[in-house]
């Protein structure tokens, strides 16, 4: 294999466990490895013989900051496999979830996960001392997605309350009045968040052609689409995203790695701002415009933009809550509604979301009393793990010469001048928000 | 004073333990100002090596990497809690102890996928001395900073061991067992949650661990009498545990 030269053992400040390898052979990059070496549950044989019902329990355990999304998607494969048709309330009520998790996970990852590497510091902890506005802003954030996710889903973490069909109890009006006011609050931060992130240069350290794939609402952004776009002009049904999606093991990788077409490709909030951007609106869009518009930087193959665009996303979900909530107050669904009748058959369906970092996909098959029988899931950073190693194989190939010594001048800027390759190549791997949980699940 | 010395670790698992600490939003930054941080992964590149007072460990140990890992906080460690139900009773990973985890791994990655030890999925406790279990998935906030609270004056918090029906009685809920004919695990799991679950009438998974003290035979008795049987409890009930849990005693009162 070469000479291994640089190692990080384990990296930090992402969720789960993983590390990264260079092999260099005559100052050559031979390979470059996103080790990882979280240990797998099996969730997908673990489910097999379970009664659908104890699906969404079990599978949102694959990963806690996600965990919305992995119940959603489950309850939306069941439903699609039994026919189940959901009403208007509980749709709302599902994207107001996944707008809370994308404004807790996007503010985590931002704020205390990201920024540090900006400002210089080990953790937000650290960087709080001297920049409290910020880490308060982040948590103030963060606190408000977990808020809307406990009124809605009946916990922060693992939602309890998405059931089949609908909820188990829906949030009373006057919860969701109280998460008006909260979100009313989070809105006021809009200007100073974009104005935050518009003064982080971001480094221009890669510009490298990238497919791109996220999923296309019939109208307008948003997190729920039976219909995949890429960036190469292609669009796919739910039931072609298996094959497009291409999954296959890999000997250092605990999780499977995915080829679009045999190449790498991306997921997550930069892909979704790269794809439909355009349809974004409001303030969203004021901030999608103040760091250089859809046709801007985010399509040019820098994965450090991902940070501007989850900053996009955090001001969309917080229109969105808004907006979702005012729907539900007004009056136009009835506040009390009984589940859809549960009658489970045998067949296979599929669940299809934009969680957080991507495309998440589920898919089951049941027997006719509804046991599961076979399931296939496809994590966000499973798809972005090929692309991450191709990422960090060009940095290497640019910056090789910098191994070894600090002091790294990068082009056009500023924060992350003066560290060595090793520090840039975490900061590479961290900008794609890798949940390694889920990678292996 | 010394600042107390603090780790926070994460084994085999979905990080909702860790990620509970950061969900302390209002409390956070008053902790690190109180406690001195020698490793915690997830949130910062700072590691210290050498002796900790209190080391919380998160998630089970499902491949030889994590029992090394184990081995070494135990080792670096004062004192050891396990932090969540995959480290106190293996959680989601060791639902089913009859399940052969290599055929388990051989279904996901198929036979070419053999390129990684594993080991059946157990807490802590089946390894190392531990000193405190916080049970919960994730771990209840509020006991969580109590249990902080605790330590940073030397002592550990009064967590319950009533079961969830207690809770469910505090809070009025209509029982969903008895009057909604529902499976329920309350009566065995260990309480604490204010009955988060049955409190939206969705039925308790027992995903805190089971309760040390529950008469697992009465229990068995009363679901039994109500039709479910040994094969739904073994589907529904057993979740969140191990032959350490409540898995083992159940199973041996339905046999």
């Amino acid at each position: 294999m070469g000479d291994k030269i640089i190692e990080i053992k384990h990296l930090t400040r992402v969720e789960g466990h993983g590390g990264i390898t260079v092999f260099l052979d005559g100052g050559k990059v031979r390979d470059v490895h996103m080790d990882i070496f979280e240990g797998g549950r099996f969730y997908e044989a673990l489910v097999r013989g379970k009664p659908y019902h104890t699906l969404a329990p079990i599978v949102s355990r694959v990963c806690a900051i996600c965990s919305a999304s992995h119940a959603v998607c489950a309850q939306i494969a069941v439903e699609d496999a039994f026919g189940i048709e959901i009403s208007p309330r509980t749709r709302l009520l599902r994207d107001l979830l996944l707008q809370g998790e994308n404004i807790e996970s996007h503010a985590l990852h931002l704020f205390l996960l990201v920024l540090p590497d900006y400002l210089g510091y080990p953790s937000a902890l650290d960087m709080a001392r001297d920049h409290g506005h910020a880490a308060r802003m982040g948590l103030a954030l963060k606190q408000l997605g977990n808020l809307i996710q406990e009124t809605v889903g009946g916990r922060a973490v693992h939602p309890p309350n998405v059931l089949v069909g609908g909820f188990g109890r829906m949030p009373s009006p006057s919860a969701l009045e109280n998460l008006v006011e909260k979100v009313r609050m989070g809105m006021e931060m809009i200007p100073i968040l974009v104005e935050l992130m518009a003064g982080i240069p971001v480094p221009r350290v890669l510009e490298e052609e990238t497919v791109y794939l996220a999923l296309l609402p019939p109208e307008g952004y948003g997190f729920v689409s039976r219909r995949i776009a890429a960036s190469d002009g292609s669009t796919y049904s739910v039931e072609e995203f298996a094959s497009i999606c291409h999954e296959r093991v890999v000997s250092h990788s605990h999780a499977k790695q995915s080829l679009y077409s045999k190449r790498p490709f991306a997921v997550g909030a930069q892909s979704r701002v790269v794809l439909a951007g355009d349809r974004l609106e409001g303030q969203a869009r004021v901030a999608l415009d103040r760091f250089g518009g859809q046709q801007g930087p985010f399509g040019q193959g820098n994965p450090l933009f991902n940070g501007l665009a989850q900053a996009v996303e955090l001001v969309y979900s917080l229109e969105t809550a808004a907006r979702n909530l005012q729907m539900l107050l007004d009056g136009a669904f009835p506040t009390e509604e009984k589940r859809p009748e549960i009658v489970p058959r045998s067949g296979t369906g599929i669940g299809l979301i934009e969680a957080p970092r991507g495309i998440l996909y589920h898919q089951y098959e049941f027997d006719e009393e509804g046991t599961i029988v076979d399931a296939d899931i496809i994590t966000p950073t499973a798809q972005n793990l090929s692309n991450i190693e191709r990422d960090l194989r060009l940095i290497t190939e640019r910056y090789g010469s910098m191994i070894g010594r600090d002091g790294l001048l990068l082009p056009g800027m500023a924060p992350l001048n003066g560290k060595d390759l090793p520090f840039l190549l975490q900061v590479i791997a961290r900008a794609y928000d890798p949940c390694i949980s889920c990678s292996v699940h | 004073m010394d600042q107390l010395t603090v780790g926070i670790f994460g084994l085999t698992g979905c990080a909702g333990d860790q990620l509970t600490l950061l969900n302390c939003e209002d409390e956070l930054l008053a902790i690190a100002g109180k406690v001195r941080m020698k490793s915690f992964k997830m949130a910062s590149t700072t590691e210290v090596g050498g002796e900790i007072e209190v080391a919380f460990v998160e998630g089970s140990v499902c491949q030889p990497r994590d029992l090394a890992l184990l081995r070494e906080v135990r080792g670096r460690a004062h004192n050891l809690v396990a932090l969540g139900t995959c480290a106190c009773f293996g959680g989601v990973a060791a639902m089913d102890q009859r399940l052969d985890p290599e055929i388990l791994k051989e279904k996901v990655y198929g036979t070419e996928g053999d390129l990684f030890a594993i080991q059946r999925a157990r807490p802590l406790s089946t390894y190392v001395d531990v000193d405190f279990m916080l049970p919960g998935c994730p771990v209840e906030k509020e006991q969580l900073l109590e249990t902080i609270s605790c330590l940073l004056k030397g002592s550990f918090p009064e967590i319950p061991t009533t079961p969830v029906c207690a809770d469910c009685r505090i809070r009025e809920n209509v029982c969903l067992v008895i009057e909604k004919e529902q499976v329920c695990c309350g009566a065995l799991t260990r309480g604490g949650c204010k009955a988060r679950c049955p409190s939206l009438d969705v039925p308790c998974l027992g995903c805190r661990g089971p309760v040390e003290d529950a008469y697992y035979r009465a229990e068995m008795e009363f679901l039994a009498a109500r039709g479910v049987t040994r094969e739904v409890v073994r589907k529904e009930m057993l979740l969140f545990s191990t032959p350490a849990g409540m898995g083992e005693r159940l199973e041996k009162e339905f046999d």
